[in-house]
Parts: structure tokens; C-alpha cells; sequence
């Protein structure tokens, strides 16, 4: 609720107290001046009070869930954020590794197959095929 | 003007937020790029130039294969977290 943020805890259990006193005071004392006044109006107010020390306990009780929670996504945030670094590193490595050993083949190919480019005719079929395969 | 701030009062009970809010994890920056297109041949393409091509074309495929695994990962991983902090 959002009006108990504004009021302390120690404000509605106060003025339960105070209730109950006057209410006893008023019933056994006769020394409060309009006494029987007091008396009945003692009763709502003490009612009053009871209902929002249960609001309040309610109010608080949420506060601390919403705290737990809150911490809990705190971890999450930072396992995530974790893990995430993991992968980008793999994907990374893996991505270099790919180019290494591209390089590797390449330079493999100007180094034996380049023997055979004089010699082997690639007819365009082939050509047409690998092409056709790659526009899928 | 004494019903209106009656019923301000009053509103004032029903004034629920929620605090907590979960955002959408993000994901790593690399595995948001796209694949790259593969290489086409030109007519007339010597046998290295070919089979180079080719080799080019494969190494695309293994780094969009290593972006497909992580993507899976980066899923598999998330949820493991989520439903952990549930």
C-alpha cells in the first residue's frame, strides 16, 4: 500500500495500544472528561489500527519477497552475463581455427594442386553444378 | 470537493506496482551476424581457383555450423539459469 510507506511501523501497533488503554481507562476511570465518548471511539480506532498493522505486516512481507527476488535475478544476471563470455570465446577460437587451417589448404592447393591446372580442363558442367548447389 | 478526496484516499490502497521486472537475456554480439553467402565459380575457373573456392565455401559452412552449435548452447545455458532462479 502506498500510503505505509510514508507511516512508520511502530505507528498503527501505537495507536492499538493507546486504544485499548483509553478503553479501559474509560471503562473502570471516570477521570477523562467525556468518557463514555472516548469509550466507543476507542472501539473503531483500535479496529482501524489492528487493519493496518496487518497491511503493514503484508506490505513488508511482499518488500522482502520482491528483495529476494531481486537479489536472485542479480545472480542470474551475472551467471548469464558469464556464460556468455565463455561462448564468445569459443565461438571465437573456433572461428580462428577454421581460417588457420583454410589457410593451411590454400596455401597446400598453390602448392600441389596448382601442378594439375594445366593439364585438367574443369568442363562447365561442373561449374554449373557447384554454382547451382551454392544458389540454394 | 470532500467526496473527491475521500475517494483519493482511498485510492490510495490500490496503488499495486511491480517492482521487479526480468529482462530478456542478451545474447553474445558474434552470434547475431548472419552467415555468409557462399562463393560462386566464374565460367572457364582453373582447378585451384575451383577447389579454392570450394575451400572457402566449407570454411563458411564450419563457422556458420560453430554459430548454429553456440546459438544452441547460449538456449541450452539461459534456461538452465532462468529455471535454476525460479
Amino acid at each position: 500500500m502506498f500510503i505505509l510507506s510514508f507511516i512508520p511501523d511502530w505507528f498503527f501497533p501505537l495507536v492499538a495500544a493507546l486504544a485499548i488503554t483509553l478503553f479501559f481507562i474509560t471503562k473502570y476511570l471516570k477521570i477523562v472528561p467525556y468518557s463514555s465518548i472516548v469509550h466507543y471511539l476507542s472501539i473503531p480506532i483500535f479496529s482501524i489500527a489492528l487493519f493496518f498493522i496487518g497491511a503493514n505486516w503484508n506490505n513488508n512481507y511482499w518488500l522482502a519477497k520482491v528483495k529476494e527476488v531481486e537479489a536472485k535475478l542479480a545472480v542470474a544476471e551475472a551467471e548469464s552475463a558469464k556464460e556468455n563470455t565463455k561462448i564468445v570465446e569459443k565461438v571465437v577460437t573456433r572461428r580462428e581455427l577454421v581460417r588457420v587451417q583454410g589457410n593451411e589448404i590454400t596455401k597446400y592447393i598453390d602448392r600441389e594442386v596448382v601442378k594439375y591446372d594445366e593439364n585438367c580442363r574443369i568442363p562447365d558442367p561442373v561449374v554449373d553444378a557447384h554454382n547451382k548447389a551454392v544458389k540454394q | 470537493m470532500k467526496y473527491l478526496l475521500i475517494l483519493v484516499v482511498l485510492l490510495t490502497g490500490c496503488t499495486t506496482t511491480v517492482p521487479v521486472t526480468q529482462k530478456f537475456p542478451e545474447a553474445p554480439k558474434p552470434l547475431l551476424e548472419h552467415c555468409k553467402q557462399l562463393k560462386l565459380a566464374p565460367t572457364n575457373v582453373q582447378l585451384s581457383e575451383l577447389t579454392k573456392i570450394v575451400v572457402e565455401n566449407y570454411m563458411e559452412y564450419h563457422i556458420c555450423s560453430g554459430n548454429n552449435s553456440a546459438w544452441i548452447e547460449w538456449y541450452t545455458t539461459q534456461q538452465r539459469i532462468f529455471n535454476k532462479e525460479r
